[in-house]
């Protein structure tokens, strides 16, 4: 499937569009013979893979783009067979070792050490280390991370590490002292703008700048998600204007809804109904963390605005329970009872 | 054959004598009809089966030319019984032809016609897998349709553990491969020429047509990984080897005989993972999706076949319940709502069992045990007779214990206790009238289940209980101190990352098996105590639907677990599908040349797609983390992609609140709700007020825009291209 996003990423550093200075310096990096562990870090839809792979191309040149994919099994101590998959070419390899949850230092553990302990192969490289990516660095358990710091030490001649992650705060501080920090940020909504008007531009679309400027804005500036919306508008619809309507996801539409539902009435039978809408998108995978947070937001719109610390406050409240508990309906729903107490109160003129 | 039965009756005139003390003269004369009987387990004659039993009774004389097992097999399971016993009914009248099986006609006619296809060589028959809950007729059908349509079974016998001790697990695995091809050849062999069949005709191992039964399964859990991997392996070499081509070789008949796989799945409520037995789990994917699988479900057997079934058994056995005609047929009746026929038929013998003076029972423990249990029952009301003894009783246990809680009774504060002082001032709005007469640490012991589920059944039912003038405080006190519950127990994720889902893959905190009774017992405690201090006093449960406000509902984890467990395998199976179309770029013609809406769709790949992408190809390929799939790029490629006929099972992922509301109402189906309305001890037994504070209820999804670009299924149409 070839989508808009993935056809028209940019590939060479050259070639970005945005945060050109940051392309020069990586750039530098990537020619000087001292390239150093990295640690990317910015929101999602940032362009921080894109940039990853930009960067190795610079340091290992196009043969970097002959990729596979392999399916690896590995084991852990009590025999459970993790089916892992990773992309790699000769000279680099990539693995998002939080597919495999609780279960992530066995892979990175087993993997570098395996990648590490091999010099590389090709003569002609470029560079002697191989590079391994790894997504969602953030995601690791401490036990990965402390597993991956001493990789960092052990191995340093034959490998370097590029960790991509949202934000730097889950990731150990030995970590983050032994890598360079690069800070990736999303793009602004002009920047997108210009994206999406050249992307219509290849694709021979009529551009309408109106519902650009709209997409941008709809995006939160995340440009992975600005460039979906754009294709979905203009597969969907024959003739686009600027006040084409964006179709949001359904998960996010259904949350709306229950919002809405939660606003108009609050009663245990009401109650019932938004549980059985958790249930459905819990068990859609849409994980509860984020339908916390959409939800508040949909609803922190709609309240007066006396109401809407409170309403963070014990959304924030929850947010940890979920984190922390094994039953997220239950956090998820009580955010919801306590909302509608809250909201209660405050239509009757009571304190809460 | 003949051998086997005349061996069993000698073996059974042996032991005759010895018992003849224990069994009335009717009893006798059945047992001369019934000459296969089999030392059945202990357990086999109670009314409460173990649903994970992996020995199902045979239930049709085809299936008893096997040998019965040696009696020293069962010695564990039965220290007591020294000998023979009777076979329970179940075994003993099983259904003579499919006239009598109590299943759906159109579920038996389904897999006739798979097997009947199979059999004339049809492509894409090569692995039926039948799945249903315990007792719902699965093995009988397959057992009657093998007289019907005249083919062998070749069944799957997991050789015991004891055996298999010193070695490695894999062994077993080998075993199992063995045994497929084994079946494999034997069935080839057959067509290859007279002079073979011939031989086997005389060996009596030849059969026209034959089918390869697999009922064992290795086990899900934890070790047993590589052998559930080396399994699927087996099954999907087997059916893979059954490729169309290899059939035409020989003219229509098939070469290889299909597999059947009989699998009574299993929910435990427990929502990690690891015990549960489905389908997707034992399969995975690649199997559950492979073009020659088939899969039928079957349901639990309705209440009028499941009447006529009852009927037919009694007749057989020739004995009769106590009381008079009309009260046998008000306990067949409400047996019959069981669902499971196996279990149903082990209540009726009870049923029948207790009525005579003699015992029949030839152990006396037991003997009392069930009495007392008995009159226990008789004691509650007599229509309270069959119920008590057709339930299973972990669901008795715990549906009593959550009703007691969520009704929350309360002592009449002015009689019982006049001088209960009252809080100071500022706790005033901490007072609650009446001391709870709900004895919170002796429920602890009568939950039935483990605390876990049995919170979130509680969850699951404290709702309709908050009404009156305060139903948002009550509501969210309850429900916070169930999140306190939560918070408590043991399943807890520690400092990993929140997993999507219903919070599966929680790993359990390492730590002393004492901490772990005590953790669960607090967040026991909490929740109880918690509910039943936010609980409105006097509890009017109200509902939408006025049937429903009395029910207590099952946690609905079973059946989320199922769907989740689906929509999981959905979306890794997409994830690899983007990474591997990525690769085959190179074929696709370069982006700017075609129309916006008309996107090439890779046929989706398998998992293991490897290859090395062009040069020149037009996109480069990066692993999308698993939440932006989920989040963004899945929704949106379902709305690009349109009404496509891949985009099914994106629209499986993407489409949610197509479902509509009435999910909580769906539970219907299960049996245990509607089973326990007008249960004695927790009805209240006034009206419901009506009327009350929840008004006619307004039609429930307010068609705003953004419903309108929900896709349901309905919408799509199969592209004929």
């Amino acid at each position: 499937m070839a989508l808009l996003v993935d056809r028209h990423r940019p590939r060479s550093l050259d070639t970005l569009s945005y945060h050109h200075d940051l392309s020069a310096r990586l750039r530098s990096l990537a020619q000087s013979h001292d390239f150093p562990h990295l640690l990317m870090y910015g929101p999602s839809g940032a362009g921080k893979k894109t940039r990853t792979i930009a960067t190795l191309k610079e340091l290992y040149g196009p043969g970097v783009e002959k990729i596979k994919i392999d399916n690896r099994v590995f084991q852990t101590t009590s025999n459970r067979k993790l089916e892992f998959n990773i992309v790699s070419s000769v000279y680099h390899l990539e693995i998002t070792p939080s597919d495999v949850g609780t279960y992530d230092r066995v892979v990175v553990q087993e993997l570098l050490k395996e990648i590490a302990q091999t010099q590389q192969v090709d003569l002609s490289a470029k560079q002697r280390f191989k590079v391994v990516v790894i997504n969602e660095a953030d995601h690791l358990t401490r036990d990965a991370q402390a597993a991956l710091r001493r990789t960092m030490e052990k191995y340093s001649p034959n490998l370097r590490l590029i960790l991509l992650a949202n934000s730097t705060s889950n990731i150990i501080a030995p970590i983050r002292s032994r890598t360079l920090l690069v800070r990736v940020a999303a793009p602004s909504e002009e920047e997108i703008c210009t994206i999406l008007g050249a992307s219509a531009k290849r694709e021979n679309w009529s551009v309408a700048p109106g519902l650009n400027k709209r997409i941008a804005k709809e995006s939160g500036r995340n440009l992975r998600r600005a460039l979906l919306m754009f294709e979905a508008i203009y597969a969907q619809s024959e003739k686009v204007s600027d006040s084409t309507p964006i179709p949001p996801p359904d998960w996010e539409a259904l949350i709306s809804v229950v919002a809405k539902e939660i606003l108009e009435e609050r009663s245990p039978a009401r109650l019932l109904q938004v549980r059985a809408r958790l249930y459905d998108l819990l068990t859609h995978c849409i994980p509860a963390t984020t339908i916390l947070k959409t939800l508040t937001f949909k609803l922190i719109v709609n309240v007066d605005d006396t109401l809407k610390p409170e309403v963070i406050k014990w959304s924030a409240f929850y947010e940890h329970r979920i984190t922390q508990g094994s039953k997220v309906i239950f956090h998820l729903e009580a955010f919801v009872a306590k909302f509608m107490r809250i909201y209660e109160s405050y239509l009757m003129g009571m304190d809460f | 054959m003949d051998d086997d039965e005349d061996l069993i009756e000698d073996d059974y005139d042996s032991y005759d004598e010895l018992f003849t003390q224990h069994f009335t003269d009717d009893n006798l004369s059945q047992l001369d009809g019934t000459k296969l009987a089999s030392p059945p387990p202990a357990r086999a004659t109670s009314p409460v089966r173990n649903a994970k039993s992996p020995q199902k009774p045979a239930s049709s004389t085809t299936r008893f030319s096997l040998k019965p097992k040696p009696p020293s097999g069962n010695e564990l399971s039965s220290p007591s019984l020294s000998g023979k016993e009777t076979l329970p009914w179940a075994q003993r009248y099983p259904p003579l032809n499919l006239g009598e099986l109590a299943v759906h006609k159109g579920k038996v006619r389904d897999v006739e016609q798979w097997l009947n296809g199979a059999f004339t060589g049809k492509a894409g028959r090569d692995l039926l897998v039948l799945k249903g809950p315990a007792g719902s007729g699965k093995t009988t059908t397959i057992s009657l349709l093998s007289r019907t349509l005249n083919f062998d079974i070749l069944e799957w016998k997991a050789p015991s553990v004891s055996s298999y001790a010193d070695k490695d697990y894999v062994s077993l695995a080998a075993q199992f491969d063995g045994f497929l091809s084994r079946g494999h050849e034997f069935g080839s062999l057959d067509l290859d020429g007279h002079d073979e069949s011939q031989i086997f005709t005389e060996g009596n191992i030849y059969a026209p047509r034959r089918v390869i039964l697999i009922e064992e399964y290795p086990t899900l859990a934890g070790r047993g990984a590589a052998v559930l991997a080396a399994f699927r392996l087996s099954i999907l070499r087997y059916i893979s080897m059954n490729a169309p081509p290899s059939r035409n070789v020989y003219g229509g008949t098939s070469g290889v005989p299909p597999i059947v796989m009989i699998v009574s799945e299993i929910f435990s409520n427990s929502e990690s993972s690891f015990d549960n037995l489905t389908v997707h789990r034992l399969l995975g994917r690649d199997i559950y999706d492979h073009p020659s699988t088939t899969v039928i479900e079957f349901n639990s057997i309705a209440p009028t076949f499941m009447n006529k079934a009852l009927n037919v058994v009694l007749k057989k056995s020739g004995r009769q319940p106590p009381g008079d005609q009309a009260l046998t047929q008000s306990i067949i009746e409400s047996i019959s709502k069981l669902g499971d026929i196996r279990n149903a038929i082990a209540s009726l013998e009870f049923l029948c069992c207790g009525s005579g003076n003699r015992s029949h029972w030839s152990d006396p423990t037991v003997r009392s045990k069930r009495i007392t249990r008995a009159r226990k029952n008789i004691s509650t009301g007599n229509s309270g007779v069959p119920r008590a003894i057709a339930q299973r009783e972990a669901s008795l246990g715990l549906f009593h214990a959550v009703g007691k809680i969520v009704y929350n009774k309360r002592s009449d504060t002015d009689v019982e206790h006049p001088q209960l002082p009252s809080p100071p001032n500022h706790l005033r709005h901490l007072d609650r009238p009446g001391v709870s007469l709900v004895h919170a640490n002796e429920l602890f012991d009568e939950t039935g289940t483990d605390i876990q589920s049995f919170i979130s059944a509680l969850h699951e039912n404290y709702v309709p209980s908050c009404n009156g003038p305060l139903f948002t405080e009550s509501l969210e006190g309850c429900i916070e101190r169930l999140s306190d519950s939560d918070l408590l127990c043991i399943e807890r994720k520690g400092y990993s990352r929140p997993q999507a889902g219903l919070g599966i893959g929680s790993v359990r905190w390492v730590t002393s098996s004492i901490d772990l009774l005590r953790q669960e017992e607090m967040s026991y405690q909490v929740a109880t105590r918690g509910l039943l201090f936010n609980l409105p006093a006097p509890v009017k449960r109200q509902l939408r639907r006025a049937n429903d406000s009395h029910k207590i509902f099952f946690p609905p984890t079973v059946r989320l677990v199922r769907e989740l467990e689906d929509i999981q395998n959905n979306i890794d199976s997409w994830k690899n599908t983007l990474l591997g179309s990525a690769l085959s770029q190179a074929a696709v013609p370069p982006a700017n040349q075609r129309q916006p809406t008309l996107h090439k769709f890779p046929r989706e790949t398998r998992s293991n797609l490897r290859g090395i992408s062009d040069d020149n190809s037009s996109s480069i390929m990066a692993m999308i983390s698993r939440s932006d799939l989920i989040l963004y790029q899945l929704p949106y490629m379902t709305k690009i992609v349109g009404e496509r006929a891949e985009s099914k099972s994106l629209r499986r992922i993407t489409a949610v609140g197509t479902r509509g509301i009435d999910f909580s109402s769906q539970q219907d189906d299960y049996a245990f709700g509607t089973a326990l309305q007008g249960y004695g001890t927790f009805r209240v037994s006034k009206n419901e007020e009506r009327g009350g504070s929840l008004g006619p209820h307004t039609p429930l999804i307010p068609q705003t825009d953004d419903e309108r670009l929900i896709l349901s299924d309905d919408d799509i149409e199969e592209d004929p291209a």
